[in-house]
């Protein structure tokens, strides 16, 4: 096998997903507004500090659905240093406003 | 006040059933202003929003696409320019003031904004004493979307879900936009079109090929629907033999020779088929839903924790079953099948209670080819012969509906369509086999068309000896009176209708 193929292999082995949770509101709620963004979150010095999302496209609306997701190459990184160093990965999308229905016609008119 | 424009940095966007990934130069989510209540000028607000959005792809020379619930599984809704995700535009206006030829009832109107669910609408009729006339099985699709690739349901007395639409709210250039609606059945009161700012067209041709546009006519903006007083629904489904009499049902809906499941005289309002082409000895899956004004004492509220629902069909429980297992075999798909989609009596609901699902992704592959009543039988045979040379892990589901007047709807045939859905775990088996049954029936005498939203591998002459030049042409007419200039044409066409001729 060439470096390069080991490489590719190894690439793909880190980056794939293994593993998601995903949380979605049930119903007319789960039907999300936005697309999903993620962010991987790092958690070291075993919990003392951890990273949060920053979830700036919601436009004040609550989520939908949080996904949760770790690949082979998060595993390694955290059984290589311990549970030193734990990346996460954490995909969301943004729950729709519930606006109140308007009159798009004349009121009372027939 | 102009709406929130939110840029995405992600250059790449996947379908809901993450079955492509497209690379785009932006998505931007579009948020009214206000988001909390509907009203007429923050929607004519957002409507100078979108032609912003429209200028600006025109200036930099990218294709447009106004993005809904992305739930097809083909690339009618992709674009490699920017991509308009409508979803956020949920504004509701119900019973407005109609014109004076309308015969019909205001308060069985509701224009909704493009972004609303099939699941919200459902969730607000039900509030106000209405209901859809019919949705697809799932109803995590936005309104715009749903139509704009002819979503469908089985219900016996009407069409799909864009022939319930009675007027069209179309963004289609930076300085114009439009409401459309037939003129053989004017709706809205003139003064409606006023108050958005919008030419108003009354034009049954423009009309009936903008239902089912599939994003190639500008950015739909608002949909007028006509709704009913809430209904419910007795829902039964039963394993049956697939003997003379079931197929006589399939193929012609004639219920004489087989007892259905339910009350006795009553006529069925919901009709579906679940068959298991490699389980067949068991018997087939028959979903049998009838309507009344109130649930009848006795039957049981429809249980909402379950994994798979009352109204689920194939691609549902696919879905729902490649959520659980990476790999969908054909013995375990029986086993699952077993475990997940079974019988039931008497359950009773409205149509939102019993169509619910809007979570299920899973690695589902479907397609869907519609054919006449009195081919039924033929078509589900090819397939089945098909899968006893080729077998795949996958389901059969046969839905009917009434004929569409929209100019490219694929539920076209008369008296009846039949909507022969083949869904299976994606892969290339699945493919294969799917091929495999599109190359018979294209083969054969059959005459058929393929669901715009679920997998094809329509080019332009399959479109034209399928859906007749004449539709076509006059889609293709209707697309360039409403966009006159080849720039706007090429902003709102993509790599999916260029691919179909239709661009």
């Amino acid at each position: 096998m060439t470096k390069r193929a080991a490489a590719v292999l190894l690439w793909v082995g880190l980056s794939s997903g293994c593993a998601h949770y995903r949380v979605q509101a049930p119903g007319a709620a789960g039907a999300s507004a936005t697309e999903a963004r993620s962010e991987t979150l790092w958690s070291l010095g075993w919990g003392l500090v951890q990273e949060r999302p920053r979830v700036d496209n919601c436009q004040d609306q609550a989520l939908a659905e949080v996904t949760q997701s770790t690949n082979l190459g998060f595993a390694l990184i955290s059984v290589l240093t311990l549970g030193l160093a734990m990346p996460q990965q954490v995909e969301w999308r943004c729950a729709k406003a519930q606006p109140t229905p308007g009159d798009l016609g004349v009121l009372g008119a027939p | 006040m102009p709406p929130v424009i939110h840029e995405s940095s992600q250059k790449r966007w996947q379908n809901w059933h993450q079955s492509y990934t497209q690379k785009l130069e932006l998505l931007v989510d579009v948020w009214n202003a206000d988001a909390s209540q509907s009203t007429v000028p923050g929607y004519v607000d957002t409507t100078q929003g979108l032609q912003g959005l429209i200028q600006r792809a025109l200036t930099e020379r990218l294709e447009l696409r106004g993005l809904g619930g992305g739930w097809s599984f083909t690339k009618a809704p992709a674009t490699s320019g920017i991509l308009v995700n409508t979803r956020p535009l949920n504004y509701l206006f119900p019973a407005p003031r109609t014109h004076p030829a309308y015969p019909g009832r205001r308060e069985d109107l509701l224009f909704a904004q493009c972004g609303v669910s099939v699941a919200e609408l459902n969730h607000f009729l039900k509030k106000t004493g209405k209901s859809l006339t019919t949705s697809g099985a799932s109803n995590g699709q936005t309104i715009a979307g749903a139509i704009g690739t002819g979503t469908h349901g089985s219900n016996l007395e009407t069409g799909a879900m864009q022939d319930f639409v009675v007027g069209l709210h179309l963004v289609v250039s930076p300085d114009r936009h439009v409401w459309l609606e037939r003129a053989s059945a004017p709706v809205i009161h003139d003064e409606i079109p006023q108050r958005l700012g919008a030419e108003l067209i009354r034009d049954d041709a423009l009309f009936n090929a903008v239902l089912v546009g599939l994003g190639g006519f500008g950015l739909v903006h608002g949909v007028l629907m006509k709704v009913v007083d809430l209904y419910y629904l007795q829902a039964y489904r039963r394993r049956m033999p697939l003997d003379e009499g079931l197929w006589r049902a399939f193929d012609q809906l004639d219920f004489s020779g087989i007892t259905l499941p339910g009350p006795p005289g009553l006529k069925p309002y919901h009709f579906t088929a679940v068959i298991n082409p490699n389980d067949l000895d068991r018997g087939v899956f028959v979903t049998v839903m009838y309507k009344h004004a109130r649930c009848p004492e006795g039957s049981s509220p429809p249980s909402p924790g379950s994994k798979l629902t009352q109204g689920d069909n194939g691609l549902e429980i696919i879905g729902v079953l490649t959520d659980m297992v990476s790999e969908l075999t054909i013995p375990l798909l029986s086993r699952l099948m077993d475990r997940f989609y079974t019988e039931y009596e008497n359950i009773c609901g409205t149509h939102g209670e019993l169509f619910t699902d809007t979570t299920t992704r899973g690695k589902a592959w479907g397609s869907a080819v519609a054919v006449p009543l009195g081919r039924v039988r033929e078509t589900v045979e090819l397939a089945l012969a098909t899968n006893r040379a080729y077998p795949f892990p996958g389901l059969f589901g046969l839905r009917y509906v009434l004929p569409s007047k929209a100019t490219l709807a694929f539920t076209r045939h008369a008296p009846m369509t039949c909507v022969l859905d083949i869904d299976g775990a994606a892969s290339t088996r699945t493919k294969g086999y799917n091929r495999r049954v599109w190359q018979q029936l294209a083969r054969s005498s059959i005459p058929h068309t393929f669901h715009w939203g679920k997998f094809h591998e329509l080019d332009g002459p399959a479109v034209r000896g399928l859906y007749g030049e004449a539709s076509v042409n006059a889609w293709l007419e209707a697309r360039k009176a409403l966009l006159p200039t080849p720039e706007l044409r090429e902003a709102f066409a993509n790599d999916y209708l260029r691919g179909l001729g239709l661009a």
